[in-house]
């Protein structure tokens, strides 16, 4: 999506600052993260000062502000995953992919991270692959997904 | 007025060329309720007498967790290569996510029947012993939906984790085909909103709130019928109602069950509370991360608007209420009214100093009310069955029935739904089985990481507003987390706290710095680096933040570690004094 589609996605939108949040998802769901002229971009439309946007945008948790490595795997680290052994799963996926939470592989092929909560509690442990939620899961289970991740 | 419009001003349909429309025949277009129940007494007529079965799939974010997608691609094709003919119906769980993935079948000769941990492996045998050869699966059966046992089948009401459950709000979660309103409508949906639209005035809508003395089930037990007549006696225009469906803290998934699993209810009480409240615009801010129930509830939208249950002069009534989804973006504190209403106008999601409550100033500086999910839809219940109905069920100081949500170490976790009142023992060891076997409970943390951590032998306390207060710990939205004897309290703890101290807005000092703080000595003290007058100042910390914090996350922060000093002082000295732990997940060993 270039500056000219990104601006009629957001023509739709009324240029008002209410819909700041809604004109950043369509940034965030276009680019997997906020480029810097896009979140501009967002700004001009809505008529909301730069700062802003990047302050409001940088306060959300589920946004990137940079490229999302081409595989995201998270271990569920809430309570209940982690009665569940989930710091077991993580250790194992730091192990296996050689880096440690919150880097990615020098390939730039996988970002290992975390999540507070997949709220799938009954699920526990729980391991979001790619977006996908998997629960019940093992330290083998877990190695072959990553293995099973393509380059 | 225009002499010859094209579309009906009120719900839209086109006109026939020439039409002349005056006041009267304007309002003749607005659907009316009887037609809707008409229509839906037909539908299910006529699947009654087409006689073809259902299968009904759990597909909420749980099931999908427990492989329910690839289950449901295996009936498709089962039901095919078998020349089945054969109704798949997704719905929501019905609270027993222990034993996903959840298949029903639903027979015209047989009672509804679940079957319990199916995998696309046990899908031939399912569909060949409950709809081929036969009419049950034996092996796969878990219940069957009826009022004493059938054909050698237990009843799902004599099961143990059903044992003290009260099913009010959650009667359709399993069994109602969360896509089709008239199957809601079917089963009695929408008659609360039409009655209360049609045959009450707002203030007696209110009235019957007051009287059931519901409470907001978010966790804070605001009471409803006073927010909802706060709002109404305000002055501003246009007034806001916020459905808070941001559910993002930490082991509670039951608004999640109410959206995939019965999103109409919610529509509907929504509706109900803006009719009482006066107020005409909305919001309904869901998790941005809750797919399955983003796309039910805009769904569900869509339809109650086809059928002007929702919209412009509903039902013909004159009231008119718009609500618009709002997704959101993550970050706990979203889900505290005041940051909501701020990323509603499109600011930075902070809280607000609350010089004016919000029903008064909130969304846009308008009179607001912002509502969880469960407690707007208690509310068609309770116009149809009358708030001395609710107040009825429950305990003298909290009434109806809460959603509780059970996980951690426990044999049986899911949604349970019980009156208030009920022991937490009883929901822990009765309905949740206690501690998986070979396992023993130690403790049970409640209210997620503002909340508290009880002792085992503690566990006889109400389920109630104020009841967990002397513990130390608050009842909150209801998440319950098992505990058994191998881990780490300290640990717990320090992950708690760490949450905290990340979710931290940053706003307000004594929050940011304080948890911080926290964080840092309790870290200490978990690899054993940790001193008593380390533990000393931890204290203090907590003691400061409770009555400074801007909102409830720098308030409840403190509850944890109060509560665990308190009921597992050995396991902090044996960290602090001895430097060990017993746990074979503490980083102590590492």
């Amino acid at each position: 999506m270039d500056e000219i589609k990104l601006r009629q996605a957001l023509e739709n939108l009324p240029r008002k600052r209410t819909v700041l949040l809604p004109a950043l998802h369509i940034v965030h769901k276009e680019f997997g993260f906020l480029p810097e002229w896009a979140m501009e971009e967002v700004g001009k439309w809505l008529r909301v000062p730069k700062s802003e946007v990047y302050g409001a945008a940088t306060s959300y948790a589920n946004f990137k502000l940079h490229p999302p490595a081409r595989h995201e795997v998270k271990v569920c680290c809430g309570a209940s995953c982690w009665m569940n052994g989930s710091q077991h799963l993580l250790k194992k996926a730091e192990e296996h992919l050689g880096i440690e939470i919150g880097e990615r592989t020098p390939d730039n092929n996988v970002e290992l991270g975390k999540v507070d909560c997949a709220f799938v509690c009954p699920r526990a442990p729980v391991v979001q692959i790619d977006g996908v939620t998997v629960g019940g899961m093992t330290e083998d289970e877990l190695v072959r997904a990553i293995d099973a991740l393509d380059k | 007025m225009p002499k010859h419009p094209q579309e009906c001003l009120c719900c839209g349909i086109r006109l026939p060329k020439g039409h002349r429309v005056t006041v009267i025949e304007l309002g003749d277009h607005a659907m009316d309720f009887d037609t809707i129940v008409i229509r839906a007494r037909k539908q299910q007529d006529e699947r009654k007498r087409l006689g073809v079965p259902h299968v009904l799939v759990a597909t909420g974010e749980c099931g999908q967790a427990a492989g329910s997608i690839r289950v449901l691609e295996a009936i498709r094709s089962q039901l095919d290569r078998c020349g089945v003919e054969a109704r798949l119906i997704e719905v929501g769980c019905n609270g027993m996510c222990y034993a996903a993935v959840l298949v029903d079948v639903e027979r015209p000769d047989y009672p509804r029947v679940t079957y319990g941990y199916i995998t696309p492996e046990k899908v031939p045998q399912l569909i060949e012993e409950s709809l081929v050869s036969g009419k049950v699966a034996r092996g796969f059966a878990i219940g069957v939906w009826e009022d004493s046992p059938y054909d050698g089948l237990p009843t799902i009401s004599s099961l143990p984790f059903w044992q003290g459950q009260r099913r009010v709000i959650s009667s359709n979660f399993g069994v109602v085909d969360p896509h089709d309103i008239y199957d809601y409508v079917t089963r009695g949906g929408y008659s609360a909103l039409s009655k209360a639209i049609t045959a009450m005035s707002p203030e007696q809508v209110i009235d019957e709130i007051k009287r059931s003395r519901l409470a907001g089930r978010g966790g804070a037990y605001f009471p409803s019928g006073l927010k909802l007549e706060g709002c109404r006696v305000a002055t501003g225009y246009p007034k806001f109602l916020v459905v808070n469906a941001e559910e993002g803290e930490p082991g509670v998934f039951k608004d999640r069950h109410i959206m995939e699993g019965d999103p109409h209810r919610l529509i509907e009480g929504t509706v109900i509370a803006a009719y009482a409240a006066g107020i005409e615009r909305g919001y309904i801010y869901i998790n941005g991360e809750a797919g399955p129930s983003i796309e039910r509830v805009q769904e569900a939208l869509r339809q109650a608007e086809d059928l002007n249950l929702v919209g412009e002069n509903i039902l013909g009534s004159g009231f008119s209420f718009l609500p618009e989804i709002r997704i959101g973006a993550g970050g706990y504190v979203l889900g505290e009214a005041s940051t909501m209403h701020n990323s509603i106008e499109g600011k930075r999601p902070l809280p607000r100093v609350k010089l004016v409550r919000s029903v008064e100033s909130g969304v846009f500086d308008r009179p607001t009310v912002t509502s969880n999910v469960e407690t707007l839809a208690s509310l068609p219940t309770i116009v149809n069955d009358g708030g001395d109905w609710y107040a009825s069920i429950g305990s003298q100081k909290s009434a109806g029935t809460k959603l509780l949500c059970l996980s951690g170490n426990i044999l049986r976790s899911g949604v349970v739904e019980a009156p208030m009142g009920i022991s937490l023992r009883d929901v822990v060891e009765r309905v949740g089985g206690g501690a998986p076997s070979g396992a023993n409970l130690k403790a049970v943390l409640i209210g997620g990481p503002s909340g508290g951590v009880i002792p085992a032998s503690l566990l006889d306390v109400a389920l109630e507003e104020g009841a967990l207060e002397q513990h130390g710990a608050i009842l909150g939205s209801g998440g319950i987390v098992a505990i058994d004897d191998s881990r780490c309290i300290v640990d717990l703890v320090r992950l708690l706290t760490a949450y905290n101290q990340q979710e931290s807005c940053g706003e307000c000092t004594p929050c940011r710095e304080g948890t911080m703080r926290m964080l840092g000595i309790i870290n200490d003290i978990v690899v054993g680096s940790g001193s008593q007058s380390d533990v000393d100042t931890l204290l203090y910390l907590c003691e400061i933040l409770e009555p400074t914090s801007l909102c409830g996350l720098g308030q409840g922060a403190p509850h944890p570690v109060l509560s665990s000093l308190r009921h597992f002082k050995a396991e902090w000295d044996e960290h602090v004094v001895a430097k060990r732990c017993p746990s074979s997940d503490c980083p102590m060993r590492r």
